[in-house]
């Protein structure tokens, strides 16, 4: 199926990464749900799903500590479509792995009580209120330093608009015109694989590379959402088939190598709080770690702290469903330990990842790039403010 | 000219070792590495030098004094060694884990109930210099990585043994392995399951009783239960370790990694796929990462790494993509010697041909030497004039000098 789907060396690695094994004791881990299984369906044609195979968040840090280069996470969700669902559970989660859907009817992620209940919604997990991207009036034709589409994911474009907009203030601050791209609510097939749906994934990415609209003038796609961004880079050629027609770099990580070193000395006189920061799971697998933290650092925030949390268990949808509910709380249970109940501002790079760690911790949550185009509003008032002081 | 910044390419024990380094001299440093490295499958301990052709090594310190030279440690071995130790000694009081630096080998009992030398441990594993007056092996019902009876005969000697076999916990099935116990051990209801059983199957017991356990006592809240149980106990505790994946490892490896990316190193996941002639590499999805001189740190007994071929080529292990070449008038022979020069930079960890630490039970000290030597490579003197690790002073360490001594004098302990 895959390149080394059968190079397995069984040393357990994948094992000592994964978050959910060390919270749920029936979980029956990565090596067995992801090349075992697979060695035996292959051999059993018609093997049944294991048992808790769908507990797994697609979170992937067993396949980024393999080794033997495993795809042990997309083995496993190869496996979980498999399973044997009832038809409700089947169009609850036919609905889950279109988010590009939901986006167009956002107030939808509202649904609560008994309806929710029937359906298999989680009613504890808190959900996403709408609010939607306001398009510009007219998008700049191109910015002194070349054009850069803006990767406006689901999520962003139906409940945290406001990202996307104080992305594309900052990046045509920085001098670039902004695009956003897809033209329509469309998916990355992050959502559909991560719930066992590989084919539907495809059919859904497929779409969107079409619609895509990303042409030889435009330097880089700049994210805003961790997992589109792991999607699109490493997950689009390798498991989609798909092109990418241009470098995909995550928001945080563009503003480091492109902002201009004035822009940042520019931050320094708006006082910042404690900063947490959290890089989450599909972060760490696509990109590493470390980028936010020198990003809130080099925003001049007064103090920053690392959450130390491999997976918060929010995982796209995962925590929207009821069964999950149990794993997401003791998942992100760990954060809000650490936190015990200080107050500060959270950055991370995840709408659900937010929303899950904002009720674990109390936290006030939100996206950096909203968060530095405040610190930049505010640094511009406050010394505004001083040098009408010092004319005055 | 020092770089600002450098890429260590691995995260396993020399990576990090190399990239703490620098991080502590204030450069600005990249760990690249497509997996992880060794450092879930060890107990924890770093070891010296344990064998030499089958016999165990008594004095490491004299041994390296004695084969330097084939290791191009020469005459400086003692010092050199007093430096890396001492540094060493600081990044563990840095990650919470405060151990001495042994003056020789001291050893521990491994899961068979065979004694091997052991030199650096974490404060929660067993390391002896002799017989304790009384020892009580503790094994866990199910646990059959550890069976107590079979464990108690390393201790034979003495003191008193004894051995005692806890019941299953509440929630146990068959399926549950080490990482299962220690993540159970880690919450509260299985750290007073722990406590509970130990004090009833204990009892008083005989003064200065030692108490082992297998390596389970949690993941991340280790240090809590591990005082907790002592002072409950009123006795030493101390862990064997297991069979791979170890906790002791994983516990090393998180607090590691957390500590250096709150210094401010970054951490990028790929696979590396050529190393840039301005500097940093470039992974195999095309991003550019990273800075400066490039440090291979790529270990290799799990399949991954690099090999460096005898013309001072380096090709990745999986993909037999060329990585880089050995730098103008390096001599390719060098290729097949300890810290190898590749670009400006240097290879670390048990790549560097000569190094064997499953055979020769020299793992850790691999791994700091290496990494030092790589590491000074790029900004010559930096090791010798490291004063701090983060918070921690660096206090160079007293190792008292012994007559030289031969490995035919080492016996089998
Ligand atoms: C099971 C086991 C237990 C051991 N226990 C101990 C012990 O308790 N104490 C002790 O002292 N020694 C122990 N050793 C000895 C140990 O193997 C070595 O000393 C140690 O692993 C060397 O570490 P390293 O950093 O050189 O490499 P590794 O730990 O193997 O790390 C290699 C790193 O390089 C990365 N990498 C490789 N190729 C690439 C590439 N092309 N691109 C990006 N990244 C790449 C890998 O992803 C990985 O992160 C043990 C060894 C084994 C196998
Ligand atoms: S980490 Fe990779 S090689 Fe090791 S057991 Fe898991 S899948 Fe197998
Ligand atoms: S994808 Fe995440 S949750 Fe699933 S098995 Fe791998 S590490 Fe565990």
């Amino acid at each position: 199926m895959f390149d080394a789907d059968d190079a397995c060396l069984k040393c357990s690695l994948c094992v000592t990464a994964c978050p959910v094994y060390r919270e749920d004791p029936q979980f029956p881990g990565p090596k067995v749900l992801g090349p075992e299984w697979h060695r035996a369906a292959l051999a059993l044609p018609g093997l049944t799903a294991a048992d808790h195979v769908d507990d797994c968040t697609f979170c992937q840090l067993c396949e980024a500590a393999c080794p033997a280069d495993v795809p042990v996470a997309h083995l496993i969700a190869h496996h979980k479509a498999s399973q044997a669902k009832s038809p409700v559970v089947r169009l609850r989660d036919a609905v889950l792995a279109r988010p590009h859907l939901m986006a167009r009817a956002p107030g939808l992620a509202g649904l609560g009580g008994p309806p929710a209940r029937w359906v298999g919604l989680s009613v504890e997990t808190r959900r996403p209120r709408p609010q939607p991207l306001r398009w510009p009036a007219e998008p700049a034709a191109t910015g002194a330093r070349g054009i850069v589409a803006l990767f406006v994911d689901c999520f962003t474009r139906a409940y945290d608009g406001g990202a996307a907009e104080a992305a594309s203030r900052l990046l045509k601050a920085w001098g670039y015109a902004v695009r956003w791209v897809p033209r329509e609510s469309r998916c990355c097939g992050a959502a559909a694989y991560a719930a066992g749906q590989p084919a539907t994934a495809r059919r859904i990415a497929a779409a969107t590379a079409e619609d895509l609209g990303v042409n030889h003038g435009v330097q880089a796609i700049v994210t805003l959402n961790a997992t589109c961004d792991g999607t699109l880079r490493d997950e689009w050629p390798r498991y989609f088939h798909q092109d990418v027609p241009a470098p995909v770099v995550p928001f945080a990580a563009f503003a480091l190598a492109e902002a201009p070193p004035a822009f940042w000395d520019s931050l320094v006189a708006s006082p910042s709080g404690l900063v947490f920061v959290h890089t989450t799971c599909r972060a760490k697998v696509s990109q590493g770690e470390g980028a936010l933290l020198a990003l809130a650092r080099r925003a001049g925030a007064d103090v920053v702290e690392r959450l130390d949390v491999e997976c918060c268990g929010a995982a796209g949808s995962y925590a929207f469903k009821a069964e999950h509910h149990g794993v997401a709380q003791r998942l992100g249970r760990r954060a809000a330990g650490q936190v015990g109940g200080r107050s500060g501002t959270l950055l991370v790079d995840s709408g659900t990842c937010a929303l899950h760690l904002s009720q674990m911790t109390g936290l006030y949550a939100e996206h950096p790039a909203r968060w530095l185009d405040q610190r930049r509003r505010g640094s511009e008032a406050n010394l505004g403010r001083s040098t009408a002081a010092r004319r005055t | 000219m020092t770089p600002g910044a450098v890429t260590v390419v691995g995260r396993g024990p020399a990576g990090l070792f190399a990239a703490t380094l620098l991080a502590a001299a204030g450069l600005s440093v990249h760990v690249v590495s497509s997996s992880s490295g060794t450092l879930p499958l060890w107990s924890g301990r770093f070891n010296f030098r344990d064998w030499d052709q089958g016999m165990v090594v008594d004095n490491p310190w004299d041994w390296w004094m004695e084969h330097g030279e084939q290791h191009f440690v020469g005459g400086t071995a003692r010092a050199r060694w007093r430096r890396l130790w001492s540094i060493w000694r600081a990044v563990g009081q840095q990650l919470g884990m405060d151990s001495a630096i042994p003056e020789r080998n001291r050893w521990t009992v491994t899961p068979l109930g065979r004694r091997r030398p052991v030199f650096w441990t974490p404060p929660w594993e067993l390391a002896l210099d002799r017989a304790p007056v009384a020892v009580a092996v503790v094994g866990l019902e199910g646990l059959l990585d550890f069976e107590p009876e079979l464990v108690a005969d390393g201790f034979q000697g003495p003191g008193a043994v004894r051995t005692l076999r806890l019941p299953w916990p509440p929630d146990w099935h068959r399926g549950w392995n080490t990482v299962r116990w220690g993540a159970f051990l880690d919450t509260g209801s299985g750290a007073d399951w722990l406590e509970q059983q130990l004090v009833r199957a204990l009892g008083r017991g005989p003064a200065g009783e030692l108490v082992v356990l297998p390596q389970v006592l949690g993941l991340s809240r280790t240090d809590v239960l591990h005082q907790r149980l002592e002072r409950r106990l009123d006795r030493l505790v101390r862990e064997v370790g297991l069979a791979p994946p170890g906790l002791g490892g994983m516990r090393l490896e998180a607090r590691w990694t957390a500590w250096l990316l709150s210094s401010g190193v970054q951490m990028h996941h790929g696979r590396v796929r050529a190393i840039r002639d301005a500097g940093g590499i470039t992974l195999t999805d095309g991003r550019p990462v990273g800075e400066g001189p490039v440090i291979l740190a790529t270990g290799g007994i799990l399949g991954g790494g690099v090999c460096l071929s005898a013309d001072g080529t380096g090709v990745d292990a999986i993909h037999r993509r060329l990585l880089g070449q050995l730098a103008e008038g390096d001599d390719p022979a060098r290729a097949l010697q300890w810290g190898l020069v590749l670009g400006d930079g240097g290879v670390a960890g048990r790549q560097t041909a000569g190094c064997d630490p499953d055979v020769h039970g020299d793992g850790g000290a691999v791994c700091l030497w290496t990494a030092a030597e790589a590491v000074d490579r790029v900004v010559p003197g930096l090791v010798d004039r490291l004063s701090r690790i983060g918070t921690v002073e660096v206090a160079v360490l007293d190792v008292s000098v012994r007559g030289p001594q031969t490995h035919k004098e080492a016996q089998r302990v």
